[in-house]
């Protein structure tokens, strides 16, 4: 392809000599006669260079060559005058041209001049050409080392090949605006998989909003998302912006969406269509630019089966699944992540430990981890809030993951825990239905998640005898911890008692947050709320 | 006029006959343009279109050759504000232009016999 100048030039003679001299080198040329179509040429035509005169009868050649190059044009320009002044010759460069040349001048010396800052334009390209590819090489080697790394990526520990499958999604698909889906059991780390979606996507640079819609009464949801204006509702004093406005521009990641009311996920489709809302008590539509991240434990598709799911919205949503393998199946990184979590807790609690024994390792390795690396990181807590020492030592793992063979039921199939889980949320639905009634009513097999009895930390802790239990400060010392072992010497009592106890515990232990509390104890905050309201009612507890 | 006669000739080493006679014609019109303006803007006292167009006339007359036009136009381009009066200069360059064109004339028509 034929290299293109444009001659700028008002006389007609002088541009046609121009025109003749450059077409038998071989270029292609195109006349402007004055400032505005030399623009006008420029961004049309996209010269690779321009023989610039300096008097036109519009513009200054020199006022002329600024504005081509504040266009964006990375075309070569060299000025031609009718005065061999250096004063002329020094303001053309200053200017930004490439070199001058002063009439008359002959075709040779138009060639060599034009060549040579053609020549220079090239080298400059392939300069800027070999840094970029520069640049997407140490890109993607960084991504690569990012992913081979114990260090994992964005945040992740872990370089197992279920992980890098993963972590090859979310690079995949973060510069896109598709819609994400996230899946994976209880804490196998669904928020830290949308927000490293987040940090690698073009979007990174406005917020991310995480909002767990399992976590929030069902009253309370709508105002969360969309907002609310003052006097929408009894108690909103003010306006107060929603989630979705806050992370126009970024991202907005809707947590356990499974958990979302049917009324709200009709409401939610409408937005995901149009990225329009109007917040509670407000009429005019807000228009953000959102990217969806949605995570569940449950099995989307049989939620839509089972009509619990609107199938819109499962399609508007269910764009790029993403699924987070549970620990189980993630081999040596079970390693990896309990060493930086061992590491991390011996920082902030000041404990001198360095590592595990080898012993204390295949202990980890053995056991199945049903509560994936949030259970993983409760038992490295554990081990260094109530130890000491350089070396993890077996004696120091705490039940269950101390007890070869003893380990919770991990075996049944993936649909079958999903199952009983969307039994176990259907149940948690029916306001009057007790935590006994549910047990009873669920299939032998419970998802490990439930039984599993984490380290003893206080929270579990349970009081000796029975006594009048205080919202405020429902338990004293000395309590012994439960444990699989201490177990069989427990007061036994029933059940809707026990449950209450627990959640109070747990509410204690917590400063009444109930999110943190319900997921000390791996149930659906709703659950707690809805408990709570109905004890209140009842006088068992401060209202 | 030797000097006319040997640019000419330069430019025409670098042209085809033809395209020397286009240029030749082009350079023709552009000096009887320029000329016009030069006295339009020395009548009217614009020192700065005056210079403008001198510029121009400079440029067009190095083209072809024509040693003491450019020169006269040069001087055009720099004058003083206190230098001789534009209508002078412009007639003189009027001059000397009209000379210019004789000649390109003669040369057309020689190089067009020749063709």
């Amino acid at each position: 392809m034929h290299e293109r100048i444009l001659v700028v030039e008002d006389l007609a003679a002088q541009a046609e000599l121009a025109r003749i001299f450059l077409a038998g080198l071989g270029f292609e040329v195109r006349i402007a006669a004055t400032g505005a179509a030399a623009l006008e040429a420029v961004s049309e035509w996209q010269p690779d260079g321009l023989l610039l005169d300096i008097e036109l009868p519009d513009v200054n050649g020199l006022d002329l060559l600024k504005q081509i190059q504040a266009n964006g044009s990375d075309a070569v320009v060299v000025v031609v005058t009718a005065s061999a002044s250096m004063e002329t010759a020094k303001a053309a460069i200053r200017a930004g041209a490439e070199d001058f040349v002063v009439k008359p001048y002959n075709k040779d010396r138009l060639s060599v001049t034009l060549s040579n800052a053609l020549q220079r334009r090239a080298l400059a390209h392939g300069q800027r050409e070999l840094e970029t590819r520069l640049t997407h090489a140490q890109t993607r080697l960084q991504d690569a080392e990012a992913k081979l790394s114990p260090k994992g990526f964005v945040g992740f520990i872990g370089a197992s090949e279920p992980m890098r499958a993963v972590y090859d999604i979310i690079q995949g698909v973060a510069r896109s605006k598709a819609s994400v889906f996230i899946t994976g059991e209880s804490g196998t780390g669904k928020e830290l998989a949308a927000e490293a979606l987040h940090k690698s996507s073009p979007r990174a640079a406005r917020q991310f909003i995480a909002l767990n819609c399992g976590a929030i009464p069902r009253d309370l949801l709508e105002s969360e998302i969309f907002g609310h204006m003052k006097g929408a509702f009894t108690g909103a004093t003010s306006d107060r912006v929603g989630a979705a406005k806050l992370a126009d521009g970024g991202t907005l990641f809707l947590d356990e969406i499974g958990e979302m009311p049917l009324e709200m996920q009709v409401k939610l489709l409408r937005f995901v269509q149009t990225g329009i809302f109007s917040p509670v008590g407000s009429s005019k539509p807000v228009q953000v630019d959102v990217r969806f991240v949605c995570a569940t434990n449950r099995d989307p598709m049989l939620e839509v089966q089972a009509g619990r799911f609107p199938e819109d919205l499962y399609y508007r949503l269910y764009v790029v699944p993403v699924e987070l393998p549970p620990l189980r199946e993630r081999g040596q990184d079970v390693l990896l992540i309990a060493r930086d979590f061992l590491a991390r807790f011996a920082k902030e609690e000041r404990r001198g430990f360095r590592g595990f024994s080898s012993t204390s390792e295949a202990m980890l390795m053995a056991y199945p981890w049903p509560g994936n690396v949030r259970q993983l990181q409760n038992v490295v807590r554990n081990i260094v809030v109530l130890h000491d020492g350089e070396v993890v030592s077996p004696d120091m793992i705490p039940a269950p993951v101390n007890r070869p063979g003893a380990a919770p039921p991990i075996a049944a199939p993936p649909i079958a825990a999903q199952q009983i889980r969307a039994e176990r949320r259907r149940a948690e639905d029916a306001p009057t239905q007790s935590l006994a009634e549910m047990v009873a009513s669920a299939p032998e097999y419970i998802e490990p998640e439930t039984v599993y009895v984490p380290p003893p930390e206080p929270v579990y802790q349970m009081p000796a005898t029975p006594h009048p239990i205080t919202y405020a400060a429902p338990f004293a010392a000395p309590i012994p911890p439960i444990t699989y072992a201490a177990a069989p010497e427990m007061e036994i009592m029933p059940l809707a008692t026990m449950e209450r106890r627990l959640i109070l515990a747990a509410l204690s232990r917590t400063d009444n947050d109930i999110p943190r509390a319900a997921a000390l104890l791996e149930i659906n905050p709703s659950t707690v709320y809805r408990k709570v309201s109905a004890w209140r009612k009842e006088g068992l507890m401060p209202a | 006029m030797s000097d006319d006669h040997r640019f000419a000739a330069h430019l025409a080493e670098d042209l085809s006959p033809e395209d020397f006679r286009h240029v030749l014609g082009l350079l023709r019109d552009d000096l009887v343009k320029l000329t016009g303006h030069l006295e339009a803007a020395a009548a009217a006292g614009d020192e700065a279109v005056f210079r403008k167009v001198a510029h121009g006339i400079a440029g067009s007359a190095s083209t072809a050759g024509p040693y003491e036009l450019e020169q006269a136009a040069r001087s055009a381009m720099t004058r003083p504000s206190d230098g001789p009066p534009l209508i002078a200069m412009a007639a003189d360059i009027r001059h000397m232009v009209d000379a210019v064109l004789v000649r390109i004339e003669d040369t057309l028509r020689e190089d067009g016999a020749d063709a």
